[in-house]
Parts: C-alpha cells; sequence; structure tokens
C-alpha cells in the first residue's frame, strides 16, 4: 500500500447491483500520482459512459488548501471532465477507506451509494426526494443516523450538490447521477493513513501554512471573488468560512427565509455574478439561488436562459434543459479564473483550483510536502507530467 | 496535535471548541463561552466518535515551538503564557 492511500478502489455496476473492492496498484500511483490521472485512467479502462470519484495524495492532509476530493464525468464519445468536491468531502471520501470511485450503469429502481469504514452497499433510495437535491441529503442523513455524513445529490438539474452547498458542479455530475438513477452518494471517513515522514510532513505544511496565509490578507467571503457592484447586492451575510485546511474563507453564508434552511452556504460565485447582472430585487437574490440549488440548476449560463429578472427566477417554474452541458475539462469553479499548470497539478495533489487560481502557490513546496508523504522524491516536474493526461 | 480534540455540540449551530489534555493529566477547554480547565471526569456529554481524550499523551508544547499553532489555517490558536 502506497503512503498516503489505502491502495483500493471500487468498481460499482448499478446494472447488475455489483459492487467490487480492487487493489490499486502502485505502478499506477508511481506513474499517476493520483486525482484526475488516475480518475480519467479508470474511466479510460472502462471505455463507456461512466462517473467517478477520487483523491489526491494530499487530499485531506494538513496542506494549504488541500481540501479537495474530484468528480468526474465520462461521456460515451471518450470526452471528460473533472471537477472539484469541496467542503470537508475530500478529507471524509479518502478515510472511508477507497481512494478511487468508478460507477456504471444503471439502477432500476432509485439508489444511492453509502461507504464508509471500507465497506460499500448501494441502498435502495426510492423514498428519498426526485427534485430537491438538499432533501436527498437530509432524508440520508435521517436514515443512517449522522448528520457529519458527506451526501452528494442529484436533483432535476444538470448539477450535483454537496449536502447543501452547490455551484461547484459545471461538468453534468448530477444530470450523469439521474441518468443513472443515483440520487445519491454518501460517505463518512473514520480511517486514517500513513505518512513516510509525519513530523517533518506537518513542520514543511506549516511553514507552507504560514506563507499562504500572509498572501491572503484581508479577503474573505465569496464578496472578495465578485465585483464591487456585484458584491453590493447581495444582501444577508452573516460570516464566511473555508473549506478543511484552507486559509482562505472564500465562502459565506446568507440568511434564508425558509424555517428549515435557515443559512445557506454559498461558494457559487459564478452564479452570484450572473445574478447580480440581472434587474430585479437585490433581496430576493438569495432566495432565487436557493430555489434554483435544490433543483440542480446552478451555473451561470443556466440562469440567462431561463429567465429575464430575480423575480421570474423565483416564480417561474424551472426545467431541465434539454442539451447535455459541454464538458469543459478541468472546472475551476470560479469566473475570472483561467486554466493553468498549476491548477492541473492542482487536480493530481488534491489542491482546490480556486485557491490556486486566485492566491497562486507554488508547486516547488507541494512536491517537497508530496515527497516527505509518500516517501519517495517527487518533483514539479513529476506532477506536471502526469496531469499532461487530463489536457 | 495527537494531544487535541475537536468536540461541537449538534443542537447549537455553529458550537465548536477545542480540548487539549496538559502535562499533569488537566484538560483545558477552549469553548465559545471562553477558557475552561477542568480534570478528567469533570466533563460529561459527548459522543464516542473520536478517541478519548484521556487515552491521547499529553501536550507537551512540541519542546516549545506548539505545532498546531504554528499549522492552524484560520489563526485560531495562539500560544499564551
Amino acid at each position: 500500500m502506497p503512503h498516503l492511500f489505502f491502495g483500493t478502489w471500487l468498481d460499482i455496476d448499478l446494472s447488475s447491483g455489483q459492487v467490487e473492492e480492487r487493489d490499486l496498484p502502485d505502478e499506477l500511483i508511481g506513474e499517476l500520482i493520483g486525482g484526475a490521472a488516475v480518475m480519467s485512467k479508470l474511466m479510460e479502462d472502462y471505455s463507456g459512459e461512466c462517473i467517478s470519484l477520487g483523491t489526491g495524495p494530499l487530499t485531506g492532509t494538513p496542506c494549504p488548501g488541500a481540501s479537495a476530493a474530484f468528480a468526474g464525468v465520462r461521456r460515451g464519445d471518450g470526452s471528460t471532465a473533472y471537477a472539484p468536491v469541496m467542503l470537508n468531502a475530500g478529507l471524509e471520501l479518502k478515510l472511508t477507506g477507497f481512494d478511487f470511485i468508478l460507477i456504471h450503469g444503471r439502477s432500476e429502481r432509485p439508489v444511492y451509494i453509502w461507504m464508509r469504514d471500507q465497506v460499500a452497499d448501494i441502498v435502495n433510495g426510492s423514498g428519498l426526494p426526485a427534485e430537491d437535491s438538499w432533501g436527498v441529503c437530509s432524508a440520508i442523513r435521517k436514515g443512517q443516523g449522522d448528520p457529519r455524513i458527506q451526501v452528494i445529490s442529484s436533483s432535476v438539474g444538470d448539477c450535483a450538490s454537496l449536502n447543501f452547498v452547490s455551484g461547484w458542479d459545471g461538468i453534468g455530475f448530477g444530470r450523469s447521477m439521474s441518468g443513472m438513477n443515483l440520487r445519491g452518494i454518501a460517505f463518512r471517513g473514520m480511517g486514517e493513513l500513513e505518512l513516510s515522514e509525519p513530523e517533518d510532513f506537518l513542520s514543511k505544511a506549516s511553514e507552507l501554512m504560514s506563507k499562504e496565509r500572509e498572501k491572503i490578507g484581508t479577503r474573505e467571503g465569496v464578496g472578495s471573488l465578485l465585483s464591487p457592484e456585484a458584491a453590493a447586492r447581495i444582501r444577508g451575510i452573516k460570516r464566511n468560512r473555508s473549506c478543511f485546511s484552507c486559509p482562505y474563507p472564500c465562502m459565506s453564508y446568507f440568511a434564508t427565509d425558509d424555517p428549515a434552511y435557515e443559512r445557506m452556504l454559498l461558494m457559487d460565485q459564478r452564479s452570484l455574478a450572473a445574478l447580480a447582472e440581472m434587474p430585479g430585487q437585490d433581496e430576493l437574490i438569495i432566495e432565487a439561488l436557493m430555489r434554483l440549488h435544490r433543483k440542480g440548476m446552478c451555473a451561470s449560463d443556466k440562469i440567462g436562459e431561463t429567465s429575464g429578472t430575480i423575480e421570474d427566477l423565483v416564480n417561474e417554474p424551472v426545467s431541465k434543459a434539454a442539451e447535455e452541458p459541454q464538458l469543459n475539462g478541468l472546472d475551476n469553479i470560479t469566473k475570472g479564473v483561467e486554466p493553468s499548470d498549476a491548477i492541473s497539478a492542482g487536480f493530481i495533489l488534491g489542491i482546490c483550483p480556486r485557491y490556486l487560481g486566485v492566491i497562486g502557490a507554488e508547486m516547488e513546496g507541494y512536491a517537497e510536502l508530496l515527497s516527505l508523504g509518500i516517501g519517495r522524491e517527487i518533483s514539479s516536474e513529476d506532477i506536471r507530467k502526469a496531469a499532461e493526461r487530463l489536457s | 496535535m495527537a494531544s487535541s480534540i475537536m468536540f461541537h455540540i449538534e443542537e447549537e449551530r455553529g458550537y465548536f471548541g477545542i480540548i487539549v489534555k496538559r502535562e499533569g493529566g488537566e484538560l483545558m477547554l477552549g469553548k465559545p463561552e471562553g477558557v475552561e480547565v477542568a480534570r478528567p471526569g469533570e466533563i460529561s456529554g459527548g459522543s464516542a466518535s473520536a478517541k478519548p481524550i484521556t487515552m491521547r499523551p499529553a501536550c507537551d508544547m512540541c519542546g516549545g515551538d506548539p505545532k498546531c499553532v504554528a499549522y492552524c489555517p484560520g489563526k485560531a490558536l495562539e500560544e499564551v503564557e
């Protein structure tokens, strides 16, 4: 078993209901390092339409910004795309004991996948709501009796939600889940991972964290990713927060009028930027976005298609788009952030692409940290080469 | 960092804190209400989802340079006398 991984991946066939645990070859990690590069290989080997989840070697470690798991989609024509799954999902997914999950086929009835403690099951999901991704999360957490379970859920739209947070899925992962009759992917991680040099790893991580905090300065909240004019239209902010092991609190909690969800955590800068350009009442922006998110709609281009005013978004019926969303390679979840080698490397290592795109980072530091964790010398050039698979 | 655990109360939104086992066995609780020092057994409640704090090694401040303070992403921790 390589350090920083458990050495197993799951092959889930929803058509047959089979869940197979497979060994992750050391050579695969040796060559591709991890993250979306390994997911790409697993999906390529399957060759048909499928989705996947996975983590990078640094996901869930004390490395700055190392909170990302990744969701991947492969279409029948072989095109692929990847999006980061943030908050605590990377850590929790990694500590389930499964490094990567490949999902294919279609279940005859609605189901959800439940992973924890190196156990994975396909569970009957007939009772889960079909048009409310947040409701899916609430129902699974209640049914399994643990409010800390992480739930990726689908709804009528293209975009999946993580727990009660949407806006990160610009690749149609939610649409693919719906097509498989897969209402949710739930997981809870309680395992422990081995590091090669734990003391040196923590010292290096702390050194990097200290440098990164200085770079961030006073930036905080989703408003820090918007123009001043757009930020001024977003009302009801309560406080800001970051994902696991991230010094940049780029998300914000907003008050809502819904007693079932008194606060809404927003990382969806793209939709907020689009809404802030629409005519209508500022006070309705959060309500409109909440409604769209629960229906699985969050991308800014979708909002532009469906309505003319913010009031319309609150009142008009919303429906699934007829066309599949265009796959866009590596979704960095942030309008204004351009693709870069550093972001591609983040999709290998488990580092948030927004963090890398907005704050920036020195790859040499991450390579040094990875070498300490995994127990062999890995250079930034090695990481760049592994990331070439994603271009 | 093995001498500490995070805790929170489900029923109270946003209620998080940290317990550190100090040398001598006493427990220091950093809570939203403030800092409290207690002996093992004086703290009630909590779930068993983490290794019990009393079974953990005591904090030796990493020899004078606490790693948790150096690492803390949000600078929520600081070293005081």
